[in-house]
């Protein structure tokens, strides 16, 4: 099998590879190489993920696109509501301070709230992209 | 009401299945003469994925028949 018929899941796993570098990318004190590093992790995912689409199939892709409006969207605003209540309300606002400072050695500094947003909002569309991904297969095997 | 009338309307019903099996492939033999996945094949016959009309083709090929023989008005 070569490298060009490999299945889009196999696609997926090597475009993932990159994430291994931002982890490893705190511990690189230059700041030019941290870049330069980051640059290729995006270049090396973004052509990775084209093959991986590109090898999926239609209704697969159909999947992808569904999960992504009606998984991914609406979990990224329910990230927004949290966001706006967590500025406007307390009872919100310093459990998700209290986590921000959690997630860093410095606690709540500017830097380690935008990086836990980012990521939190990250996970969460992925979690309701997950979930609907599964539904719509789920609903596609049952014969009625 | 009107949204059920549209989906019947613009509901399908296909013979993959059927002439799948009158061939004697498994769907994982459709699946790889369509380069789909088996999902894919199991959604199609179910009649829970209409294909477009390139992967429809691909189909009415690969069973040598044309495209109205394979997937009918419901």
């Amino acid at each position: 099998m070569s490298l060009k018929r490999l299945p889009s899941w196999a696609y997926t796993l090597i475009a993932a590879l990159p994430a291994l570098a931002f982890m490893l990318a705190p511990s690189i004190p230059d700041l030019g190489l941290r870049s330069a590093l980051g640059g290729l992790a995006l270049i090396w995912l973004i052509a990775f993920a084209t093959f991986a689409w590109l090898r999926l199939d239609e209704p697969s892709r159909e999947a992808h696109k569904f999960a992504w409006f009606w998984g991914g969207a609406p979990a990224l605003a329910v990230m927004q509501l949290l966001a706006v209540a967590a500025v406007a309300t307390p009872f919100v606002g310093e459990p998700v301070a209290a986590f921000v400072a959690s997630q860093s050695k410095n606690g709540a500094t500017p830097e380690s709230g935008f990086f836990v947003g980012v990521f939190s909002a990250a996970i969460v569309q992925i979690l309701g992209y997950g979930l609907v991904w599964t539904g719509w297969w789920l609903s596609k095997r049952s014969r009625d | 009401m009107a949204v059920k009338t549209f989906a019947r309307l613009i509901a399908m019903k296909n013979r993959v299945r059927e002439l799948r099996t009158e061939r004697g492939w498994t769907q994982a033999d459709l699946a790889k003469r369509l380069d789909v996945s088996r999902n894919s094949v199991i959604a199609i016959e179910n009649g829970k994925y209409d294909p477009s009309l390139p992967l429809a083709f691909q189909i009415a090929d690969a069973f040598g028949l044309r495209i109205e023989e394979i997937f009918l008005r419901n």
